[in-house]
């Protein structure tokens, strides 16, 4: 049995390592559990037992029988616990064998120190690998891909084995040749790399289908929602840049992921949920842009009326201090308006639904109910977080919600007038009280929580 | 065995381990060809080996490198050398006074890497005795890769304990 919640995997590390120790592989215990609190400072029972063990202190066995198999690996690569896997692989007989010697090297390849010379994005991928942060290293590694000069055959290589580790090759899926000429329409050729994590191709394709047609009105609909999905990668990226941690894959952050991945029908269930959970504008805003590249790609015309019928894509909104969220009412932009891509909204626009009116349908849907109130300085989510907000954030990426609420009430009473402090903090205790992220595998700092 | 579904990992042919092309640098010290010849093999996957025979010329590497060096392996026995791999690791972490260095090996830029001892008879020493004299880690012949890279990670993660 692979624990599934954060504590599970806390108790399991220190299961493992006093197995280990018994088996005579003390260093490794000791390797493992030094891995799990670099990922996690917060693990008494991983540091008492540390102790023990350098202490040279008599140590007990695992609490609950376990299997130290192959699985258990495959779990904690998963997670990113990549200290935790190599130590599990290098202090048993797993290592022995063909694929778990195969494994093993692999992953000492991916966690070899880098060279001393290396540049400075290079030497902090690194360390986010040994310290739990494998989906950060990711995330830097291909953003210096897209960069000048190319990336040293190392750490090329590196990136293909952290994709091969975390993703299954997702970026190296072969292309589909057959699927592009049985495209139903052009529109749907030029988009079909999507589907193959090609999310940038895509984009190109529909910039140079819309430089040689600029009336193609389907065509500009695509590259809008593409250019909405790439921006909230764009964001989630910077939002993992500025943790220390590995960022919990969870909500947004692991719908991205599914964007990214080109798996457009998980992506879609979860931000439907959150959607469903939390009424979420932006989820909508995503929900719509997917379905309008969904309908792209089925060769389907992408009707304005349709689309934005009775509802809903919302701007990500913050409600006003006297009347509660989903009361209230100002002034419309019409649908026929240009739906307003990612960056360009100022999250701090107070945005209300009409007290009459239905909540938002979840997807598909396009409305504009956007106040044109004057905004309040921008503290929004999106762009230049203040540092202390950047500190919660960073908190509630590694997991550490308690701490991350604590934070935002203290910014809170002293910055009263930013109500999406309080707001945040509010978020955070439900998502610690209802615990309703377990269900969704949520808050875990798991790698790929697929349903 | 447990049943998995992966993928195939991407193979890779990495250039030889002594080809420089950025790879982390790592000084390994031991006069058999033959054991040096697998360990290359081993581990040029991550790591770039300047290779030295004998105790006068690790020293010269050392002051040639010792700004690149991620770590050390020295053979504990080292054969036709003055120094053995015990003695080079206490001069290398400054725990023998001048006196009793060979001229060679004096004067050796300090070196803030993992040590790592290497033997084909790890029955034979220690594990505490090789940290009592500056090791890092004592290590079974051949190395390799994924074993030196958990030494080195968790030797990593020990000083940046949290």
């Amino acid at each position: 049995m692979i624990a599934g919640s954060q504590a599970d995997v806390d108790r399991e590390v220190t299961d493992v390592a006093r197995a280990l120790h018994q088996r005579g592989s003390t260093d490794e215990a000791l390797a493992l559990l030094r891995g799990a609190l670099c990922r996690d400072p917060a693990q008494p029972g991983a540091r008492a037992l540390m102790a023990q063990l350098t202490d040279g202190q008599p140590v007990d066995g695992p609490r609950r029988s376990m299997e130290l198999g192959l699985s258990l690996c495959d779990a904690w690569v998963r997670r990113g616990m990549l200290v935790e896997a190599l130590s599990l692989l290098g202090g048993t007989p797993l290592g022995s064998g063909d694929m778990g010697r195969e494994w093993a090297n692999l992953l000492g390849e991916l966690l070899a120190p880098v060279p001393v010379d290396a540049e400075a994005v290079l030497v902090e991928m690194h360390r986010q690998l040994v310290t739990g942060g494998a989906s950060v290293a990711l995330t830097l590694l291909e953003e210096r891909d897209r960069n000048e000069p190319a990336l040293p055959a190392w750490a090329t290589r590196r990136l293909e084995l952290l994709r091969w580790m975390l993703l299954d090759n997702a970026a190296s899926a072969p292309a589909d040749a057959d699927g592009d000429r049985l495209a139903p329409s052009l529109l749907a050729a030029k988009l079909s790399s999507i589907r193959r994590r090609g999310l940038a191709a895509a984009l190109h394709a529909m910039r140079e289908l819309l430089d040689g047609e600029p009336e193609h009105r389907d065509g500009a609909r695509v590259l809008e929602a593409l250019e909405t999905l790439q921006n909230d990668i764009d964001r989630q990226a910077s939002l993992a840049g500025a943790s220390n941690k590995t960022m919990p894959m969870h909500g947004h952050t692991a719908a991205v992921m599914q964007v990214r991945m080109g798996n457009l029908d998980v992506a879609k269930r979860l931000y439907e949920k959150l959607v469903d959970q939390d009424d979420d504008d932006r989820a909508r805003l995503m929900l719509s842009s997917i379905d309008v590249i969904e309908r792209a790609l089925a060769g389907e015309p992408i009707d304005d009326d349709e689309l934005t019928g009775e509802a809903t894509v919302m701007r990500p909104s913050l409600p006003d201090e006297h009347e509660p969220l989903g009361q209230g009412f100002e002034d419309e932009r019409t649908v026929d308006e240009p739906m307003p891509r990612l960056d360009e909204l100022d999250l701090t626009t107070e945005t209300r639904l009409p007290e009459s009116s239905p909540p938002p349908e979840k997807s598909g849907k396009i409305a504009a109910v956007i106040t044109t109130r004057e905004a309040p300085p921008d503290h929004g989510p999106t762009t230049k977080l203040p540092s202390a907000d950047r500190h919660a954030e960073a908190l509630v990426a590694q997991g550490r919600l308690e701490e991350a609420e604590d934070v935002y009430r203290g910014l809170a009473d002293v910055h009263p007038e930013r109500r999406e402090l309080s707001l945040r903090a509010d978020e955070l205790r439900r998502i610690r009280q209802t615990g309703a992220v377990v269900a969704d595998g949520v808050v875990v700092r798991v790698i790929l929580p697929v349903e | 065995m447990d049943s998995l579904s992966r993928p195939p990992a991407p193979g890779w042919t990495p250039p030889p381990s002594t080809e420089a092309d950025g790879r982390a640098l790592v000084l390994f010290v031991d006069i058999d060809d033959a054991h040096f010849a697998q360990t290359s093999e081993r581990l040029r996957k991550a790591y770039k080996l300047v290779r030295a025979q004998k105790d006068r010329e690790a020293c010269e590497l050392i002051r040639e490198h010792h700004e690149d060096l991620v770590a050390v392996l020295l053979d504990v026995d080292m054969p036709g050398s003055i120094l053995d791999g015990i003695l080079l690791t206490r001069i290398l972490r400054g725990r023998v006074p001048a006196m009793g260095v060979p001229p060679f090996a004096r004067n050796l830029p300090a070196i803030d890497v993992p040590i790592i001892l290497v033997t084909s008879r790890t029955e034979s020493y220690a594990d505490e005795d090789m940290r009592r004299y500056g090791g890092d880690r004592l290590m079974q012949k051949p190395l390799e890769i994924h074993k030196l890279t958990l030494a080195l990670t968790d030797w990593h993660l020990a000083r940046n304990d949290p």
